[in-house]
């Protein structure tokens, strides 16, 4: 467990929004080691007060990003009182992007820039006693999912009820948590109204807004055995051991496992894509030939 | 009474040779089957330290990697752990007459994992006609523990280990003897033999430690 945390406290994670759901994603989040970036460009109104329970009367009229980071002392958190949009949004740098805004403008310009710069996201809506969550990893993207939809449900015009946008934002965090720790994420859109929670498939609209992508997402920890490192892919997948042999200077082969030696590390390689990489401690030559093998 | 110890660096076998010490048996020798490659630390040195804590004057290791790969290319995966073990029996016996023990002692312990259920620790003795000494056999996990806590092998045995990344998911919890050797057919098991007793080296704790010092 120790192992998992402290493999947390490099990765990074913006929260764009820090209204109900975002300021308490940014709360759950705050107890990991996770740095996290909390933008928003809004201050505190005393209207926000009955349902966005991370502020009180003492932060209205102070910038939400401000007044949170006061609040989450156990955590690294960088307030960003910016605006987003297609320029501004350059400036994010983080492992997952988690948006937790209310409108469709905002959402499209996170949508770009993730899919360009190949960053997970999550997406959240709230309004009502209806909560949404769809995380994007690659395989679809928001316009394959709403189209060119520019209007939907806001808070604006049916209210919310607390516990819609708490749901929200715990079904939030369990996603991006598996997703920074490499584990498969909940493929669909989660819906729930009231009691109700229903698991989506998405049917991709006519969308050729996706690129192929040609890199596989990873994560490289220390071995809970202490004995080195490995690199275990985000998706399941098969990898073609005798393309990678002809490749790479090989010790041995098998036909479920090779020994690799490459760039003075020496490596061995799953077929079901885990890398085991021994006696190497300089994690960015193991992310590049770990690329390199994954590479079709 | 003179025996051959097989020993892997886990927690159990250091125990085994403990209590057959105790009842008066001379281990003449441990042999150490490790990877160069297909492991990612040197389970030699965890050898060394437990040898030394067990006052074992010599230690025979041999490299396994290309006869564990060897099987894998070859037979059906799911006894990968049998096949491999009766090798690693087949080659102890050989070192045995050459040491002249009658003996091996191993941490076996009845249905602790695959290899080790009732059927398929038959299949493995069938391979070797030498006695095999199991004083762990019917010993809990955590008792073996406490006495390797008593006798101050644990901590050097807990340390950093890598899993077999060859052996099967689903590996066979029952085999025959005739399924097996059917199996050993698609390998040249004397050849391997061969090759392994080749390749084997012999290492003596004290004279380790004493060239360590001189350095």
């Amino acid at each position: 467990m120790s192992n998992q945390i402290s493999t947390l406290s490099n990765k990074s994670i913006a929260i764009i929004g820090l209204g109900a759901v975002g300021s308490i994603t940014a709360k759950l989040l705050s107890h990991t080691e996770i740095k996290l970036l909390l933008i928003d460009h809004d201050i505190v109104q005393e209207s926000n007060l009955q349902r966005q329970p991370m502020y009180d009367k003492s932060d209205v009229n102070k910038l939400k990003c401000e007044a949170l980071c006061k609040k989450l002392k156990s955590a690294e958190v960088f307030p960003m009182p910016i605006h987003i949009d297609s320029e501004t949004i350059k400036k994010v740098h983080a492992d997952i992007i988690l948006d937790c805004t209310d409108n469709i403008e905002t959402r499209l310009v996170i949508n770009e820039y993730c899919k360009k710069n190949n960053i997970s996201w999550i997406h959240t809506a709230a309004a009502g006693s209806i909560g949404v969550v769809i995380p994007f990893t690659g395989d679809y993207c928001f316009r394959c999912v709403y189209g060119n939809a520019s209007k939907g449900l806001t808070c604006d015009n049916s209210g919310i009820l607390n516990t819609t946008s708490e749901r929200v934002a715990q079904i939030q965090v369990d996603e991006a948590l598996k997703i920074i720790t490499g584990k498969p994420s909940t493929k669909g859109m989660i819906r729930f109204n009231g009691d109700e929670t229903k698991i989506l498939t998405i049917k991709k609209k006519e969308c050729t807004h996706v690129q192929e992508k040609n890199t596989t997402q990873f994560t490289l920890s220390k071995c809970t055995t202490r004995a080195g490192y490995s690199a275990k892919p985000a998706k399941n997948m098969k990898l073609n051991l005798s393309q990678i042999k002809k490749k790479f200077n090989t010790l041995i082969e098998t036909p479920i496992v090779l020994v690799i030696n490459e760039d003075g590390m020496e490596v061995i390689v799953h077929e079901y894509g885990e890398l085991l990489f021994k006696d190497a401690t300089d994690e960015t030559k193991m992310q590049k030939l770990a690329q390199r093998i994954y590479a079709r | 009474m003179k025996a051959i110890l097989l020993l892997s660096g886990g927690i159990d076998s250091p125990v085994a040779a403990h209590l057959m010490q105790r009842k008066g048996y001379t281990i003449v020798a441990a042999l150490h089957f490790y990877n160069k490659h297909l492991g990612n630390i040197n389970t030699v040195d965890k050898c060394e330290q437990l040898c030394k804590k067990l006052n074992i004057k010599k230690i025979i290791t041999i490299p396994f990697d290309e006869q564990q790969a060897e099987i894998v290319r070859k037979c059906a995966h799911k006894f990968y752990y049998i096949i491999q073990r009766r090798l690693m029996w087949r080659i102890a016996e050989n070192i045995a007459k050459k040491e002249n023990a009658q003996y091996l002692i191993t941490g076996e312990n009845l249905a602790q994992v695959a290899s080790q259920t009732l059927s398929n620790m038959q299949t493995t003795q069938s391979a070797v006609q030498i006695s095999i000494l199991r004083p762990l056999l019917c010993n809990d996990k955590v008792e073996t523990i406490a006495m390797a806590r008593e006798i101050d092998t644990y901590e050097i045995s807990k340390g950093p280990e890598v899993c077999c990344l060859l052996g099967p998911k689903h590996p066979a919890t029952s085999s025959s003897k005739e399924i097996i050797e059917k199996e050993e057919e698609k390998i040249d098991v004397k050849n391997l033999i061969e090759e392994s007793l080749k390749i084997a080296e012999k290492l003596s704790p004290q004279i380790l430690d004493d060239a360590k010092i001189l350095k």
